[in-house]
C-alpha cells in the first residue's frame, strides 16, 4: 500500500522510463541489477513491468502484412520526377546568409561613415579648439554683449578675442563661415592692425587644427572606405555564387 | 514477427551500399533491388502509422519515389533508418492529405475489416481467429490515439525490432528522446488497452 501511494506521488524510485528501458533489456548493468532487486520487494512495480511486457507482446503479435503488390519503380514514373541534385556542400549553403550579413555590415558602416561626416566633423574640429578658447569665450561674453550694444551692428565689428570666442562659441559654424566674419572685420577697423594680425594668427591656428582634425578625419574616411569596399565585395561575391548554384540546381532538376 | 535488419551481416551491408551507390548514378534496377528488400517493412510501417491498407499503399509508393528522388542525399551509414525516415515523412503527408485520425473505429461494419488478410493459424479454431481479429482492431485503434512521434517510436521498437540507436537515427533525435517517447507511448497504450478490455468485457455480458 505504501508503495502504491509512492507510485501515485511519483516519488517511486524506478520511473516509467527506467522500467520501459528495463523491459527492453537495455540500461547499465548496475541499473538493471538495482531494478531487479527492487522488483523483488515491490508488488506495484512488478505489475507495471508485467503490464509493459503485455503491451510489447500485443504489438509484436500483430501480424506482419505482406506487401499487397510490388513497389518497384517504373521508368516512366521516375522520369516524371527526376532525381534531385545533391544538396549543396556546407560552405556553399552559407553563401546567401553570408551575402545578407555582408550587406547589413555594409549598411551599418556606410551609415556610420555618413553620420560622422563633414558637418559633425567640423564640429569635432572646432570643439577641440573650443576647449582651449572656452576661457577666452567666458571672459569675452559680457564684453561682446556690451560691444554689440554700444557699436554699430557690423557683423565683423568685434575685437580679436571676440573673434576667437565667436569661433569657439558658434561651434557648429563651418570654418568657412568663421572666416567670413573676419573679412568685414579687416575692412571695418583698419586702425586696429595689431588686433587684426592677432586675429590672423588665431585664424591660422584654427585652420591648422582643422587641417589636423581633417587629417584624422581623412584617416577615418580611408578606414571606412576600406571596410565598405570589402563588405560590398563579399556581399556581391557570395550573392552571385549562391545565385549561380541555385540556377544550376534548377537546371539539373528540370 | 519482429523484423530484424536485413543486412545483418557486414557483407550484406556492403552489398546494400553497393546497390545504393549504383542507384545514385541512375541505375533504376539497383534501386528496385533495394525496393524488393525493404518494401514489406516500409509497407508495414505505413500500415501501422496511417491505419488503412489503401493509405498505406499510397504512402509506400510515395516513400519509394521520394527515396529515389533524394538518393543523392544519403550520406552513407545504414540505409534502413534513412529509408524509414522518408517513409515516416510520407506517412505524415498521407495523414495530412486524408485529414483524419488513422485507423478505423471499432464501430466499423466488420471488425478488423481494414486489416489485411493474413494466413490464419491452422491449429486455432474460428473462435480464436475472431477474437484475435477484434484484439487486432483494438490495438490498431489504440495506436491511432497516440501522438505521431510516440506512435512511430513504439512501432519501430516493438513491431520493426529497431534498436534505440536506429530509432534515434530514423527520427533524428537523441536516444534520451527515443526512450522517453517509447515509454510514454507504451504507458498510454497500456491505459487504452486496459480500458478497452474493461468495456469489451462489458459488451460481451
Amino acid at each position: 500500500m505504501k508503495n502504491l501511494l509512492d507510485v501515485l506521488r511519483r516519488r517511486h524510485k524506478p520511473d516509467a522510463e527506467a522500467l520501459s528501458e528495463f523491459v527492453d533489456g537495455r540500461g547499465a548493468a548496475e541499473t538493471r541489477a538495482s531494478i531487479e532487486a527492487h522488483l523483488g520487494e515491490c508488488e506495484a512495480c512488478r505489475s507495471r513491468v508485467a503490464a509493459l511486457r503485455d503491451v510489447r507482446a500485443s504489438l509484436a503479435a500483430m501480424p506482419e502484412a505482406e506487401a499487397p503488390r510490388s513497389f518497384r519503380l517504373r521508368q516512366a514514373a521516375v522520369e516524371k520526377q527526376p532525381r534531385a541534385a545533391p544538396p549543396a556542400p556546407g560552405w556553399l549553403r552559407m553563401m546567401p546568409a553570408l551575402s545578407a550579413a555582408a550587406v547589413m555590415v555594409f549598411v551599418v558602416v556606410l551609415g556610420a561613415d555618413l553620420a560622422t561626416r563633414d558637418g559633425a566633423g567640423g564640429q569635432m574640429a572646432s570643439s577641440s579648439r573650443g576647449g582651449g578658447a572656452s576661457e577666452l569665450a567666458a571672459d569675452a561674453a559680457p564684453s561682446i554683449a556690451f560691444d554689440a550694444g554700444a557699436d554699430a551692428p557690423v557683423p565683423g565689428e568685434p575685437a580679436p578675442n571676440e573673434d576667437a570666442a565667436g569661433g569657439a562659441d558658434d561651434g557648429d559654424d563651418q570654418p568657412g563661415a568663421t572666416r567670413g566674419t573676419d573679412e568685414p572685420d579687416a575692412n571695418a577697423q583698419p586702425g586696429t592692425l595689431a588686433q587684426t594680425a592677432e586675429a590672423a594668427r588665431e585664424e591660422q591656428l584654427r585652420a591648422a587644427s582643422t587641417e589636423a582634425a581633417s587629417d584624422d578625419d581623412a584617416g577615418n574616411r580611408t578606414a571606412f572606405r576600406v571596410v565598405e569596399v570589402v563588405t560590398a565585395l563579399v556581399a556581391i561575391t557570395a550573392g552571385v555564387g549562391a545565385l549561380a548554384w541555385w540556377m544550376r540546381s534548377r537546371e539539373a532538376r528540370r | 514477427m519482429l523484423n530484424p535488419a536485413p543486412e545483418a551481416s557486414t557483407a550484406g551491408a556492403d552489398a546494400e551500399l553497393e546497390l545504393v551507390r549504383r542507384a545514385r548514378e541512375g541505375d533504376l534496377d539497383a534501386f528496385n533491388a533495394l525496393v524488393e528488400t525493404h518494401q514489406r517493412a516500409v509497407y508495414n510501417l505505413c500500415l501501422r502509422m496511417v491505419g488503412s491498407p489503401a493509405a498505406a499503399e499510397d504512402g509506400t509508393q510515395d516513400a519509394f519515389l521520394s527515396a529515389y528522388r533524394h538518393i543523392s542525399s544519403f550520406r552513407g551509414g545504414s540505409f534502413r533508418p534513412w529509408l524509414m525516415r522518408i517513409a515516416a515523412n510520407a506517412c505524415t503527408d498521407e495523414l495530412r492529405r486524408r485529414h483524419r485520425r488513422p485507423a478505423a473505429s471499432l464501430d466499423a461494419p466488420i471488425a478488423g475489416s481494414d486489416e489485411p488478410i493474413d494466413v490464419p493459424d491452422a491449429a486455432a479454431g474460428p473462435e480464436t481467429l475472431a477474437l484475435r481479429s477484434e484484439q487486432r482492431a483494438v490495438v490498431v485503434d489504440a495506436l491511432s490515439r497516440l501522438p505521431a512521434d510516440q506512435r512511430l517510436a513504439v512501432i519501430l521498437c516493438d513491431m520493426q525490432g529497431f534498436a534505440y540507436e536506429e530509432i534515434a537515427e530514423t527520427m533524428k533525435c537523441s536516444i534520451g528522446t527515443v526512450k522517453s517517447r517509447i515509454a510514454r507511448g507504451r504507458e498510454k497504450l497500456r491505459g487504452l488497452l486496459a480500458a478497452e478490455q474493461m468495456s469489451g468485457r462489458k459488451r460481451h455480458e
